[in-house]
């Protein structure tokens, strides 16, 4: 093997992406194996599925060939732009891998993996998760490896069926260039990535493999085919430096899914959903990132696209919770008759933060791992998601003396992890008269006594304040109402309300008949009475 | 059931209260105290008194029955509320509550604000679903409801929800489901009541209906920590001079002259 400072190159061939980018193949998925399925390029077969070649249907046939030999047979035009689109999702998924990677249009990733092996024990290693981590995605590349980028993909793309190779199994330590004669010099000269013409010539030479090229001198070469093919050769050989152009991370995230039997049920979408969720949670945890909102796209070729996005209260990456709460939002559509495609798209990516988990559980009845507050925002997400963002609140107060304006609606609300930090001041409501062990002890100092901030306020207000019947200048609702405790001026705010309406009231606790408290008011003014809150 | 004349016919009869001593295996109605699960104090020394496990069930359904609002039915919890905001890291939720829960009161009660979340579903049917989720999802300590229509078959639910989520559930009912069967654990009938004018806090009277290991009670007279019972002398002459003052704000005059320079 030789030495982790030669460079080494990993490359995979996607000899089927014309297919795949339509028919990726799941290992557990429920859709027949036996469905032939063939892209057409021009009207011509380009690429068929295994059942299409069991159908006798070869490349290059007419669609017409095709529909004599077989009426089941899908046929689905070539998506070049497709194409090119998955190969660069696949390079962004093969940077969880190696930093280094290169795209090499249309169906070749190259993988610079010179410093990777000791981090995945050994190239075997490596190439043994590479490849299951891809038949994961349900792609099926060749993959082989070399010291040399070019000699890497001439390699995979001499390798007919999905056999993969790394041949730096042998432990003499070679000069790169030897070693790559040695390992290429089997391999006929037509897969080498140069014009038509100069294989043509090369086999009217009597030139079939790349060994007799080889040990042809490099001036008749130059001579005969020129300088771009000896380039080529010297990069082959890594004699030359081969720089790639290698791509950067991008913080987007777009997959998706082909259906060829249009889908009318949603709840069948359940294992293509988790699927891309899967790919979404191995494209953050590669990048460390974490996200606060997702999109899915559900599309059918005949109908618009249907989109929906879920809001998290909290950053997260993690899939169940991403799950649950598309199951949920999926529960509430009903106008998606059919689909054939689903794509689930992130625009926006958060760095993660580390979060230490609490050691000592707070409440002992909390099993596994869940901090209670995760738990909480994971029901706060639930409710978002159902009911929708508006319908779920926390409270605070707000700075301002008027009682209507005195709170207003928290629409983040989020459960701190930090545990409530005023414990000694413990609500005194409790009337204990003898203070048992569980009961805190009422403290004299905690009476409330008259002033600004001790005056009584009502559990319950009313968003409008209702108007009162009036028998004698007194207030009324379903009987006289008696008055407890008042008057409490509240003047109003002259700075955002009208000044030409009098609107300092009068607040007073009244109590009905039967004992139910009420808060009303009466303007000043006008005497009119309102009732306000109810003392619940 | 007469319990002094129980208790005389135990005494007299020794074996039988021997039996019934040594033998853990006899269960009484009366013993009502069984420590085998402690619950939230209510803060009112009466009510723990008939509560099993000495307070509001932690983990179980609890319905309070009353005709309407106004008679003291958060006084009664708010306690409890407070010590659970407090102690717990859990949610205190507020499903479909009546009117607005208005957040300075709720302070004032000793309630961690920023425990509180209040859901306001559309429909019954998504309320049920909240209170549901909510019971079982361990991320609540109290969940408030208001729900408007119940089945039996959706309470049995809602029981079990509450064990599995160890939560205290509170249903806030209209008291013409009294006579229906329920499932909950507690089920307690309020009634507004008129304190004596010599106290200064409020009161309420409340009937147990339903309880673990108990019968119902009588009607119970609990003071409630308010100080609300404050009739106001009679300053109604020293009003009427004054109307004149109170009926032209100050602030009123004084813009609107304002106003007329500015115009000049």
């Amino acid at each position: 093997m030789p030495s982790s400072n030669t460079p080494l190159w990993m490359c995979l061939y996607f000899n089927k992406l014309p297919l795949e980018v339509f028919i990726r193949k799941w290992n557990q998925e429920t859709t027949p194996d036996d469905q032939a399925v063939v892209i057409t390029e021009k009207q011509r077969v380009f690429r068929l599925n295994q059942a299409a070649q069991d159908l006798g249907i070869k490349p290059g046939n007419s669609m017409d060939t095709a529909y004599t030999l077989s009426d089941k047979v899908v046929g689905i035009e070539r998506n070049e732009d497709k194409e090119i689109s998955t190969l660069s999702h696949l390079a962004q998924w093969a940077y969880q891998f190696t930093p280094n990677v290169s795209i090499r249009a249309p169906d070749c990733l190259l993988l610079d993996i010179t410093g990777c092996t000791n981090l995945f024990k050994g190239l075997d290693a490596l190439v043994d998760k590479v490849n299951q981590s891809i038949q994961q995605l349900g792609y099926q590349p060749i993959i082989a490896t070399n010291v040399t980028p070019l000699s890497a993909m001439l390699t995979a793309q001499a390798l007919r069926k999905g056999r993969t190779i790394h041949e730096m199994n042998s432990n003499d330590v070679m000069i790169t260039e030897a070693f790559v004669r040695k390992t290429i010099s089997h391999i006929p000269v037509r897969y080498l990535h140069t014009d038509e013409k100069i294989i043509n010539s090369l086999h009217q030479m009597g030139v079939h493999s790349v060994n007799y090229l080889l040990t042809l001198p490099t001036s008749g070469l130059l001579r005969r085919f020129g300088i771009y093919f000896v380039d080529y050769l010297e990069r082959l050989l890594g004699v030359k430096s081969d720089p790639q152009k290698l791509i950067s991370p991008t913080a987007k995230f777009h997959h998706d899914i082909t259906f060829l039997s249009d889908v009318s049920n949603l709840e069948s979408l359940t294992f293509p959903i988790n699927r891309l969720l899967g790919e979404l949670s191995n494209f953050l945890f590669a990048r460390q990132l974490h996200i606060n909102h997702f999109t899915w796209h559900l599309s059918h070729r005949n109908h618009g696209k249907k989109s929906f996005s879920i809001y998290l209260a909290n950053l997260e990456n993690n899939v169940r919770i991403f799950l649950t709460l598309t199951r949920l939002k999926l529960d509430q559509i009903d106008d998606v008759k059919e689909i054939d495609n689903i794509a689930l798209s992130v625009n926006r990516f958060f760095p993660a933060r580390a979060t230490p988990g609490d050691l000592f559980q707070s409440i002992a009845h909390q099993g596994g791992y869940v901090h209670p507050a995760d738990k909480g925002i994971q029901l706060l997400n639930m409710f978002r998601v159902r009911l929708g963002p508006d319908r779920c609140f926390g409270l605070s107060e707000a700075n301002d003396h008027r009682p209507e304006k005195a709170w207003k609606l928290e629409p983040s609300a989020v459960l701190s992890k930090e545990p409530s930090a005023v414990l000694s001041k413990e609500p005194s409501a409790g009337l204990s008269k003898e203070p048992s062990a569980l009961t805190p002890a009422t403290t004299p100092s905690t009476i409330p006594v008259d002033g600004p901030d001790n005056q009584p306020r009502p559990a319950f207000l009313l968003a409008t304040p209702k108007a009162l019947n009036e028998t004698d200048g007194e207030p009324c609702l379903s009987g006289k109402l008696t008055i407890l405790k008042g008057p409490e001026r509240i003047d109003y705010g002259w700075w955002d309300q009208a000044l030409d309406k009098p609107l300092t009231r009068d607040y007073y606790i009244a109590r009905q008949e039967d004992g139910c408290l009420y808060w009303v008011f009466k303007y000043v003014a006008t005497g009119r009475w309102f009732l306000h809150g109810i003392f619940s | 059931m007469n319990q002094p004349q129980t208790a005389q016919l135990l005494n007299r009869d020794q074996p039988l209260d021997k039996l019934l001593q040594h033998s853990g295996h006899i269960w009484r109605a009366s013993n009502i105290d069984c420590g085998f699960q402690q619950g939230t104090p209510s803060g009112y020394a009466l009510l723990d008194q008939h509560l099993p496990g000495s307070g509001w069930p932690t983990d179980g359904l609890t319905e309070l029955l009353y005709g309407k609002a106004g008679i003291g039915e958060f006084r009664l919890l708010s306690p409890a509320l407070a010590r659970l905001s407090r102690h717990q890291n859990r949610w205190l939720l507020w499903v479909a509550p009546p009117y607005i829960p208005y957040a300075p009161a709720l302070v004032k009660a000793g309630i961690d604000l920023s425990r509180v979340l209040i859901v306001n579903p559309a429909t019954d049917e998504d309320t049920l679903w909240v209170l549901e989720t909510a019971l079982a999802s361990q991320s609540c300590s109290a969940v408030l409801a208001w729900p408007k229509k119940l089945k039996d078959k959706h309470l049995r639910r809602l029981q079990v929800a509450c064990k599995t989520g160890h939560c205290l559930g509170i249903l806030n009912r209209h008291f013409n489901a009294v006579h229906n069967s329920s499932p909950a654990e507690l089920r307690i009938q309020l009634y507004a009541d008129v304190p004596s004018p010599l106290s200064e806090h409020s009161c309420m009277k409340l009937k147990i209906l339903k309880r673990k290991g108990g019968w119902a009670t009588d009607l119970l007279t609990i003071e409630l920590g308010d100080h609300l019972n404050q009739i106001t002398p009679d300053f109604s002459e020293l009003t009427v001079n004054n109307t004149s003052i109170c009926d032209r704000p100050f602030t009123y005059i004084e813009s609107s002259t304002i106003n007329r320079h500015a115009i000049q």
